[in-house]
């Protein structure tokens, strides 16, 4: 984790001023304000697109003192009041952060800790990709085998009868034999 | 009822052109049995009756044929028996049978679209055949199509076979079975299933007029046939049992005689002694059994009917049965096709269930045809917009899309 200063400083204000640089002698990035637009996110972090679950608390601007990396970063900032935002959008580096913790250092003085939001970040792109969809709440195709269900023990059972009146009467007789029938009235052998 | 159109009859040969199957109902078997029973002519004493004629009489739990009155059975030589029959068509050794259908839509319902619950192991399928027992299928092979339920019966032998098809279109549509190529269309034969559904009545089993014919031809034989009659009468203690008795049978005798091999031996110096030998000989012993005509009767009805009688109640018109439900303990639900659907009972879901692990889709689709959590299993992150992506952040891509997402 690289931890790096970002002066606060009004947007567009003459920042020499009012840096505090006693631990910097050459501010790193002295020259390069940045500016980080805080918001309340109300969004679960998976979500892509975020946008509608942001609100915009403010503004503020400042400058780097040290390294800073684009996927986790520490920032000190002042702050006049308790942090009432997390997320952050850091401009020039046009990619969207968590506050992921709050530290206190002394009056007005707060570090952050932000991790970057990949999905914010390039929800654009992400949403022109082509991909193997596992699973997803709105589409399906019912009849791949879902193994994340959860059955309980028993079955239902219906039955339904196929009608038929093949046995439903009395049955008969078939007598196989030789020349055992004959349609002519016998005058001679019958009883 | 018969459409023996779904099979193909065996036409006899030649050779069995003179044998001859008639139909019966109750009333006819009596009167068979009356025949059988009664005493009988010095022909059919000789040459048979009616019954030793019949190579079976075969019992069908089914209206087979209309019968007509005033027919005649008849043998070369026993007395004609006028009676209430049928002619089985003499071409006509099987008969086709149709049973009736049933469409299997989901096993869970109607208006339910099948899914993969419809399917084993989640359901199981079974069929219930009147007087063969239950037999499984298997579902892909029924689902949304017509299950059709045809019998085929060999009248000579009384062993049926069930074949159950499946077909996209009703049976009113009468497509032959698969096997049947000329008029084949579409309906499949999926299974078929052998049982014995006649029963054979031992009405020609019986000896009995063999023992007679067996008595009367001795009786022509041995008319001259002149011996002693001779028994002796127990001669005391130490006298073997061991006896030579002859008797001359001159026509049915009204005894049952034992004669014994061997010699008469006595010892002890009896008067009466013929010869005298240790040990007493009683080397062979043989048992000729001759009745009177009574008894050669009791003999044919025993025969005929307590192995009827014993048959019937094996016949189990009356299948008991596996009971899936009441209805199969009485005997109209055993004669009748049954479809038993079996499913797995699912813990209930709303649409909850949906958002916290999605459904199956199983195919490539672009993402932004898609909305709600996503599973994203393989997926190529290059492109367009991501020309700043850290190799650190396509990894984290790959893995939360992989997880899941909402998009």
């Amino acid at each position: 984790m690289y931890k790096i200063y970002v002066d606060y400083i009004p947007k567009n204000s003459n920042a020499l001023e009012t840096v505090d640089n006693n631990r910097f002698k050459v501010p790193y990035f002295y020259e390069n304000s940045i500016t980080l637009i805080l918001y309340k996110n109300t969004a679960e972090p998976h979500r892509v697109n975020k946008a509608g679950y942001l609100e915009t608390v403010g503004e503020i601007g400042g400058v780097f003192r040290d390294s800073a990396s684009y996927s986790s970063l520490q920032i000190d900032i002042e702050y006049d009041k308790l942090i009432d935002f997390n997320y952050i959008y850091l401009v020039e580096f046009d990619r969207y952060y968590y506050v992921s913790d709050v530290t206190t250092v002394n009056n007005k003085l707060w570090t952050l800790t932000l991790d970057i939001d990949v999905l914010y970040t390039y929800r654009n792109a992400i949403m022109n990709l082509d991909g193997f969809i596992d699973r997803n709440e709105n589409t399906t195709n019912p009849l791949i085998v879902d193994k994340k269900i959860v059955t309980e023990m028993g079955e239902h059972i219906y039955t339904f009868s196929v009608d038929n009146s093949l046995f439903d009467g009395r049955g008969q007789y078939i007598l196989n034999g030789f020349g055992i029938l004959t349609p002519e009235v016998d005058t001679e052998g019958g009883e | 009822m018969a459409n023996s159109s779904w099979f193909n009859s065996i036409p006899l040969s030649s050779i069995n052109l003179q044998c001859r199957s008639v139909v019966l109902n109750d009333t006819g078997v009596n009167d068979l049995a009356e025949e059988a029973i009664d005493i009988p002519t010095l022909t059919e004493a000789f040459f048979g009756d009616i019954t030793k004629w019949s190579a079976s009489l075969l019992y069908l739990p089914f209206y087979i044929q209309d019968l007509k009155a005033g027919q005649f059975l008849k043998t070369p030589y026993a007395n004609y028996i006028q009676i209430m029959a049928g002619e089985l068509d003499i071409l006509t050794e099987t008969g086709g049978y149709t049973l009736g259908e049933y469409y299997c839509a989901s096993l869970r319902g109607t208006n339910i679209s099948p899914s993969f619950l419809d399917y084993e192991p989640y359901s199981k399928l079974e069929v219930y055949l009147p007087y063969y027992g239950f037999a499984e299928l298997k579902i892909a092979d029924v689902l949304n199509k017509y299950i059709q339920f045809r019998l085929r019966v060999d009248f000579k032998t009384g062993q049926a076979t069930y074949y159950i098809g499946v077909n996209e279109s009703s049976v009113s549509q009468p497509n032959a079975p698969k096997w049947d190529m000329e008029n084949d269309i579409n309906t499949r034969i999926i299974s078929t299933y052998v049982f014995q559904l006649g029963y054979n009545f031992p009405i020609g089993r019986t000896d009995a007029a063999d023992n007679l014919r067996n008595m009367l031809s001795s009786a022509i034989k041995t008319a001259a046939i002149v011996g002693a009659s001779y028994i002796a009468p127990a001669l005391g203690a130490g006298i073997s049992t061991t006896e030579v008795l002859t008797e001359t049978t001159t026509a049915p005798s009204t005894t049952t005689q034992t004669v014994q091999g061997g010699k008469r031996t006595k010892k002890g110096g009896s008067p009466n002694i013929v010869s005298t030998t240790e040990g007493g000989a009683q080397s062979q012993t043989k048992h000729i059994t001759t009745n009177t005509q009574s008894q050669f009767i009791a003999q044919r009805v025993n025969a005929c009917f307590e192995g009827a009688g014993e048959a019937l109640s094996n016949l189990g018109l009356r299948t008991q049965t596996d009971k899936p439900n009441n209805s199969f303990a009485d005997g109209v639900g055993a004669r009748q096709v049954k479809i038993i659907r079996k499913f797995s009972r699912l813990v209930p879901r709303d649409e909850s269930f949906g958002k916290l692990y999605g459904f199956p889709v199983g195919e490539v689709r672009k993402l932004n045809t898609l909305s709600g959590y996503t599973e994203i299993s393989n997926i190529h992150i290059e492109g367009e917009g991501f020309e700043t992506a850290t190799h650190t952040e396509i990894a984290m891509l790959n893995k939360l899309l992989s997880d899941g997402v909402i998009l």
